[in-house]
């Protein structure tokens, strides 16, 4: 127990000495001020439990020094015992209570009862003291308490916001998912597919409008009923049950999410093809499934309509074919006949006149000598004309024999060829490096022929005569080849019947020709997978292209192009 | 002197008969040439059957033969003279106004010896009598027995 302490106050230290001594046995700390100021100053700095006094003092008595201690807050209620000379006066007592005072003490003083008297006040200031820390104490339980539930509070606060939070939260929630509901059924309710679900047992849970209409069925008849019984032909429905309860036992099920053509049943009982898919529906036990079932029978009647069609097609081609292939045929035969019976009495008419024109040698006047020469030259060009028809008939029906041909080659044999058969004429070559090409070498070289020879008789009135003959890659990997000469040239406006048959842009007498050449290196041409074109000026020479297509980097095998 | 033997010409049409007979006369061919009219009647010539079955032994020297002939036709009678030991040795020459790659394929592949597109130009058709006649009936020496010329 701390101790207290207990200012005595006398100034005569004689009398302090004999309190303390008196005093000493309480063991309590004894503080000793010889004057009223001293006193003042020590209340100032420590706590005082009682205080004792005396009345009798030079500068400040004991009266005034309680006064002053009064009026100090702090020191208001502080026990004052009185120690006074005086036998008690009526006054003195009444000064005393006025002042708040305690208790008075008598000189001499009898240590019992200042013992006792101080003992009391020491006993009371220590319970104040408790009681103070006792106070004190409660006061901070209080405050620490207050803490704790202002915390506590706190925290309710938070948890009621977030509670809040969640809440709103919740109720977005519910909105979405009535909005998604919503979508979801209109969705549904949309569809041009019919919609069914089923549950486990088979039952229907959904049936859209689309089904409805497909079906035949309304939903209220539909809903709760087995599925399989009201649109599963019963013919199937033993396999429909039968992959149902396989589902529901190992989660095998081979239909869902295919694509599945099968026949389905109307209320009034009529079949229909349809197309379906099964899907199941999200992981709710027992699990729902949803079938989408479209009615194809258009569709089915469309492609068998589209079958038929593609038959009657392939028929009508076959037909066509087969009559193109008789007319073939019949052209083959008619271009034989040409061959045979054609020929036959122009050679009888050619031979004839020509006996007729060595028997009467001399007797026949000049008319008649003309007459007989023109019969000739008729017969002659009839025949000439009939061995190019059959050759250009020939061109379109025998098969083209394709190799690696040397253009550079090719066109050096016609040179030479054209050079040997015309040796009055001085013509300017001048032949740049050509490529190897995949074809027909005949033909091609057919096709060189009739341009080379075209380019040396259009020429033949040029005493500067020029020919030139080169090629030039194509961006499609093919080649492009030109014979240009300085001849008589052409009128661009006639281009176009340049490659016809038996289209001559010059007159005989200006040029020989029966004009076959081009049609027929068009048709080789062509036939080789190419085109033909020209250029041309009247009296300033033409060229002729001809295209051929991608030439192969080495081509070692020949093989047959048809 | 070799003895002219005979010449046996398949043609049917009576014109290419005089122009060719003409043309080998032309060309002083004194060969005597037998005419028969189509493809029968050339067998039963060479196999000395049928109205020909008094005829005097002996193969011709050279037969001009004519593609296209009634009954039996040109080819034909090349198979059968090729396909006949005692006719194959007897020399061909096909006479035609065909230019047909075909024809002509077809006739070498049953082993005609000569081949001849009877050209328009009088001529030319006289050059190839010539030069046929020359070498198949004159010159030519035919391992098998020859015919005298009947007169």
């Amino acid at each position: 127990m701390d101790k207290v302490n207990i200012l005595m106050v006398d100034d005569q230290p004689g009398k302090l000495l004999s309190y303390q001594s008196i005093l000493e046995g309480l063991g309590e700390n004894l503080l000793l001020a010889n004057s009223g100021r001293e006193a003042l100053q020590c209340l100032l700095k420590d706590d005082v439990a009682v205080i004792l006094l005396d009345v009798v003092m030079p500068e400040m008595d004991g009266f005034e020094l309680a006064t002053l201690i009064r009026e100090h807050p702090r020191l208001e209620h502080t026990p004052i015992i009185f120690l006074t000379a005086y036998s008690t006066s009526d006054l003195d007592r009444l000064k005393g209570y006025e002042l708040g005072a305690v208790d008075y003490v008598f000189a001499p003083v009898v240590p019992a009862i200042l013992l006792s008297k101080v003992s009391v006040f020491v006993e009371l200031h220590r319970k104040r003291q408790e009681l103070r820390e006792l106070n004190c104490t409660l006061e901070q339980r209080v405050t620490e308490r207050t803490a704790e539930l202002e915390l506590a509070l706190e925290a309710l606060e938070r948890d009621r916001a977030d509670l809040y939070a969640m809440t709103e939260k919740l109720s977005l929630k519910m909105a979405e998912l009535r909005q998604t509901q919503g979508w979801r059924n209109a969705v549904i309710g949309a569809a041009l597919d019919a919609i069914v679900t089923i549950d486990h047992l088979g039952k229907i849970v959904e049936f859209n409008p689309a089904a409805e209409r497909i079906f035949g069925f309304t939903h209220d008849q539909a809903y709760g009923q087995p599925m399989a019984e009201m649109i599963i032909p019963p013919a199937l429905r033993e396999q429909h049950s039968r992959g149902l309860a396989h589902y529901l036992a190992t989660g095998e099920a081979p239909i869902l999410g295919q694509r599945l053509e099968l026949p389905v049943l109307r209320a009034d009982g009529t079949q229909f093809s349809a197309e379906l898919s099964v899907v199941r529906l999200g992981p709710t036990e027992p699990p729902l499934f949803t079938g989408f079932v479209r009615d194809i029978t258009e569709r089915k009647r469309a492609e068998a309509e589209i079958r038929q069609l593609n038959a009657d097609l392939e028929r009508r081609i076959q037909e066509r074919t087969a009559e193109l292939e008789a007319a073939n045929r019949e052209l083959e035969a008619f271009s034989y006949s040409v061959s045979h019976d054609l020929r036959a009495p122009l050679r009888h008419v050619s031979g004839f006149a020509e006996l007729l024109q060595k028997r009467s040698a001399g007797t026949l006047d000049e008319t008649c000598g003309k007459y007989l020469a023109a019969i000739l030259q008729g017969v002659g060009e009839a025949g000439e004309l009939i061995d190019h028809l059959l050759e250009f008939s020939r061109l379109s029906s025998t098969g083209l024999h394709a190799v690696d041909v040397s253009m550079q080659q090719v066109v050096a044999e016609v040179q030479s060829e054209l050079a040997s058969e015309t040796p009055q004429r001085v013509i300017h070559w001048k032949i740049a490096d050509l490529p190897q090409v995949l074809g027909d070498r005949t033909l091609l070289r057919l096709v060189l022929r009739n341009l080379l020879e075209n380019a040396v008789k259009y020429t033949q009135r040029r005493d500067d005569a020029e020919i030139e003959i080169a090629s030039r890659p194509r961006d499609d990997g093919g080649v492009d080849f030109s014979v240009r000469d300085n001849g008589a040239g052409f009128d661009m406006r006639y281009v176009d019947k340049l490659f016809g048959v038996f289209q001559r842009l010059h007159r005989h007498d200006e040029f020989e020709g029966i004009g076959i050449g081009l049609a027929n290196v068009r048709r080789i041409v062509q036939r080789h997978g190419g085109r033909t074109w020209a250029e041309g000026e009247v009296d300033r020479g033409a060229t002729f292209y001809f295209s051929l297509p991608r030439v192969p980097a080495r081509q070692e095998s020949t093989g047959v192009i048809e | 002197m070799t003895e002219l033997r005979r010449i046996l010409l398949v043609e049917d049409d009576p014109r290419d008969v005089e122009l060719t007979l003409a043309a080998l006369a032309e060309n002083h061919l004194a060969n005597e040439v037998v005419v028969v009219r189509d493809g029968q009647e050339a067998l039963d010539y060479l196999r000395r059957q049928g109205v020909f079955k008094m005829r005097a032994e002996g193969n011709p020297a050279v037969v001009l033969l004519d593609l296209k002939l009634p009954k039996v036709d040109g080819q034909e009678v090349l198979a059968q003279i090729k396909g006949d030991a005692q006719l194959q040795v007897i020399p061909v020459v096909m006479l035609t106004s065909s230019r047909q790659e075909r024809d002509l394929v077809a006739s070498y592949r049953t082993g005609v010896n000569a081949y001849v597109v009877k050209p328009i130009d009088f001529s030319e058709f006289q050059r190839s009598v010539k030069e046929l006649g020359l070498f198949w009936a004159v010159i030519n020496e035919s391992p098998l027995g020859t015919v005298p010329p009947s007169n």
